[in-house]
């Protein structure tokens, strides 16, 4: 048991032994490579979230946009074959009882001079 | 102390490190050496090429008002591997789709490796939703896009129409398919294990997507075209006809219109020459109406003013071989007006016969006879027009009252635009125009007006166009009938019935021309084709709110 334990007591014991003023500023660089190195991998993954929420929001939006786009098209449709110019004819002339109005009964009037 | 050599420690150590070693070097190995593996696995797992669909643009009129729609509609399809419907979704099924069991099974049945296979295309999205609520397995709907015309057969052959793959087949569906249905693009993206798309990775092709086509019919005065000439064609029995409604200071087609026509949204199997746009593709000699061109050369060779008699009796003339007649009446000494006026072949032929025909020829072609008149329609026909070596005089008498030539509704209507815009010819278009257009001066302006004035007398007491007249408009036009050819010379009881016009005089706005091939009962132009011109130019007029000029002839309070 203790013939495992010595390599790892051996070179704790070698690091111990360095000064305290070395130790305070090599302890001070690690550990703020440390804290760069947390904060970069957190930066990543936040971007990375951030990337797919806003790409699922994009996704979304085409989504809409192309059922949207669809409706437009059919809506469109819709009017033009309601307003089409023989079945406005053909609902003039039976409900509406109209008539296009003979030449000889268009009157026509000039401006006041 | 000497301890014993701890030879078993040493050795787990080493082997230990041997197994990080091989690990290092795994990875060195997939991560620098081998990267190609690693990413070739994960491609085939998220990496996804997906297109990008283009849509096919919309043709409008120059309102605005659609012609020519896709919409989204859904299609029926199995995957045989996973088609199993019970009985009674089977019935179901083959009712909602009006197609017979044994279709259904047969188009479902498993055969190799086939896992796509269509039931029905381009349903409405109604009866797609009805059977997705049965909910049997297999069986997935696909979206497509089919075409609809919502202004039916009025404009069919002007718009055409497209087949089931959505490209143009005829008209101009056809002419414009690349500009309406652009190219499909292709991107590469990244799915995660739902087939969502995570991210974009590249775009492969860029999509060009359907651009719209806005062109110069006005689908008022198409609608107004299409009613008066199918009445008129039906009244008459006649074979077929056209009308084209033109704007000569921009040379737009305003409408064109045929009978026969077509439903585009139900095609009939049957053709009957249904699908032809004859404006523009059925070639005819069209007799009297020429006559206007015959006198601008007499003006324009300077040996004829306004004034110059010319003398038709004794109400026939023998040329070549041939007799020329004025429908068995004697006019007398009479003038260019009173030629067209009463529509005189005597007068023409002897005005012909004292001019050079090469010169005719020469005027003819200036005006866009006997070549294509590149309107944008595919299939135009050029007609016949023909420079001879030698010029017999029977040929050149009849070329003077409209035979020997051959021509399209759209080439006589565009001929009288020359006429209508001060001689200057303006090419023909059926998109819509902004702006003014640059025109080429083909006939002198002094010229052009004079015909033009001489053709008013047409339609004034005695003349034979009276039936054109539109009430509070002061118009111009020619009336003409003319015999149909055959294989052994001209048919005895076959016409074709025609009358091109242009209003108002005083600032010509519209040209319209009006064809019937084949009357019957009636065939003089006058009675068959005016009235027909008279309702579409009196509409065409009202429609586009232009101001009468020839109120002296109407009551105004």
């Amino acid at each position: 048991m203790r013939a495992t334990l010595r390599p790892v007591s051996l070179i704790s014991w070698k690091w111990s032994s360095s000064t305290l003023a070395q130790w305070r500023w090599q302890h001070i660089v690690v550990a703020l490579l440390v804290v760069l190195n947390l904060t970069t991998a957190f930066a990543l993954v936040y971007t990375k979230d951030m990337h797919r929420r806003l790409f699922i929001q994009y996704q979304g939006l085409q989504m809409t946009h192309l059922l949207q786009s669809n409706q437009w098209s059919k809506l469109l449709l819709e009017q033009s074959t309601w307003s089409s110019q023989s079945r406005v004819q053909q609902l003039a002339t039976t409900r509406l009882g109209m008539v296009s109005p003979n030449p000889h009964k268009i009157v026509m009037v000039s401006e006041a001079k | 102390m000497k301890r014993p050599f701890a030879w078993r420690v040493i050795a787990l150590y080493i082997f230990l490190g041997l197994c990080v070693l091989s690990v290092i070097y795994r990875l060195f190995d997939l991560g620098v050496i081998d990267r190609h593996f690693l990413l070739q696995q994960s491609k085939a797992r998220i990496l996804r090429t997906v297109s990008i669909p283009a849509y096919r643009g919309m043709i409008t009129d120059r309102h605005g008002q659609p012609l020519a729609i896709s919409t989204s509609v859904k299609s029926i399809w199995v995957n045989p591997q996973l088609f199993a419907p019970t009985a009674k979704q089977l019935h179901q099924l083959s009712q909602l789709l009006q197609l017979p069991q044994s279709f259904i099974k047969r188009r479902g049945k498993k055969r190799g490796d086939i896992e796509f296979s269509y039931l029905k295309r381009r349903i409405a999205p109604a009866l797609a939703d009805q059977i997705k609520a049965l909910k049997i397995p297999g069986v997935f709907l696909e979206k497509e896009y089919k075409r609809f015309y919502p202004a039916g057969e009025v404009s069919s052959h002007v718009v055409g129409f497209t087949n089931i793959d959505d490209q143009g087949q005829e008209g101009l569906e056809l002419a414009y398919n690349k500009w309406l249905s652009g190219k499909a693009g292709l991107k590469k993206v990244l799915k995660d294990r739902l087939g969502h798309v995570v991210a974009n990775v590249s775009l492969l092709k860029k999509p060009v997507q359907g651009r719209n086509l806005v062109l110069s019919i006005d689908q008022r005065i198409q609608f107004l075209a299409y009613l008066a000439l199918k009445n008129t064609v039906n009244k008459y029995h006649a074979k077929a006809g056209s009308i084209v409604v033109m704007n000569p200071k921009t040379g737009e087609i305003l409408a064109m219109v045929n009978q026969p026509s077509f439903n585009p949204n139900q095609r009939p199997s049957d053709t009957h020459g249904r699908y032809r746009n004859r404006a523009v593709t059925d070639i005819f000699e069209p007799g009297s109406t020429m006559k206007p061109f015959t006198v601008s050369l007499a003006l324009q060779s300077g040996e004829y003013t306004q004034d110059t008699m010319i003398d038709t009796n004794p109400g026939w003339m023998q040329v070549g071989g041939y007799t020329i007649r004025d429908d068995g009446l004697n006019y007398g000494k009479i003038n260019l007006q009173t030629l067209l006026k009463k529509s005189s072949n005597i007068g023409a032929a002897k005005v012909m016969l004292s001019l050079k025909p090469h010169n005719y020829y020469i005027l003819l072609h200036r005006l866009g006879f006997g070549e294509r008149t590149r309107s944008g329609f595919p299939g135009e026909a050029t007609g016949t027009l023909a420079d001879r070596t030698i010029w017999r005089p029977s040929v050149v008498a009849s070329m003077a009252y409209g035979y020997g030539v051959a021509v399209t509704a759209l080439q006589l209507a565009h001929a009288y635009c020359v006429l209508a815009n001060d001689g200057i010819k303006v090419p023909v278009t059926l998109l819509k125009v902004d702006g003014p257009v640059q025109g080429q001066q083909v006939i002198s302006k002094s010229i052009a007006d004079t015909v033009i004035h001489m053709l008013e007398s047409v339609l004034q007491r005695g003349g034979t166009g009276t039936r054109a007249r539109v009430p509070g408009y002061r118009v111009a036009g020619k009336t003409g009938t003319a015999y149909v050819a055959g294989p052994n010379g001209y048919y005895k009881n076959r016409y074709v019935s025609s009358f091109v016009g242009v209003a108002p005089v005083t600032d010509p706005r519209l040209v319209v021309a009006v064809v019937v091939y084949e009357p019957k009962g009636q065939h003089f132009g006058a009675y068959v084709a005016a009235p027909a011109f008279a309702k579409v130019m009196g509409g065409a007029l009202r429609l586009l709110n232009i101001a009468p000029d020839g109120l002296e002839s109407v009551k105004v309070r």
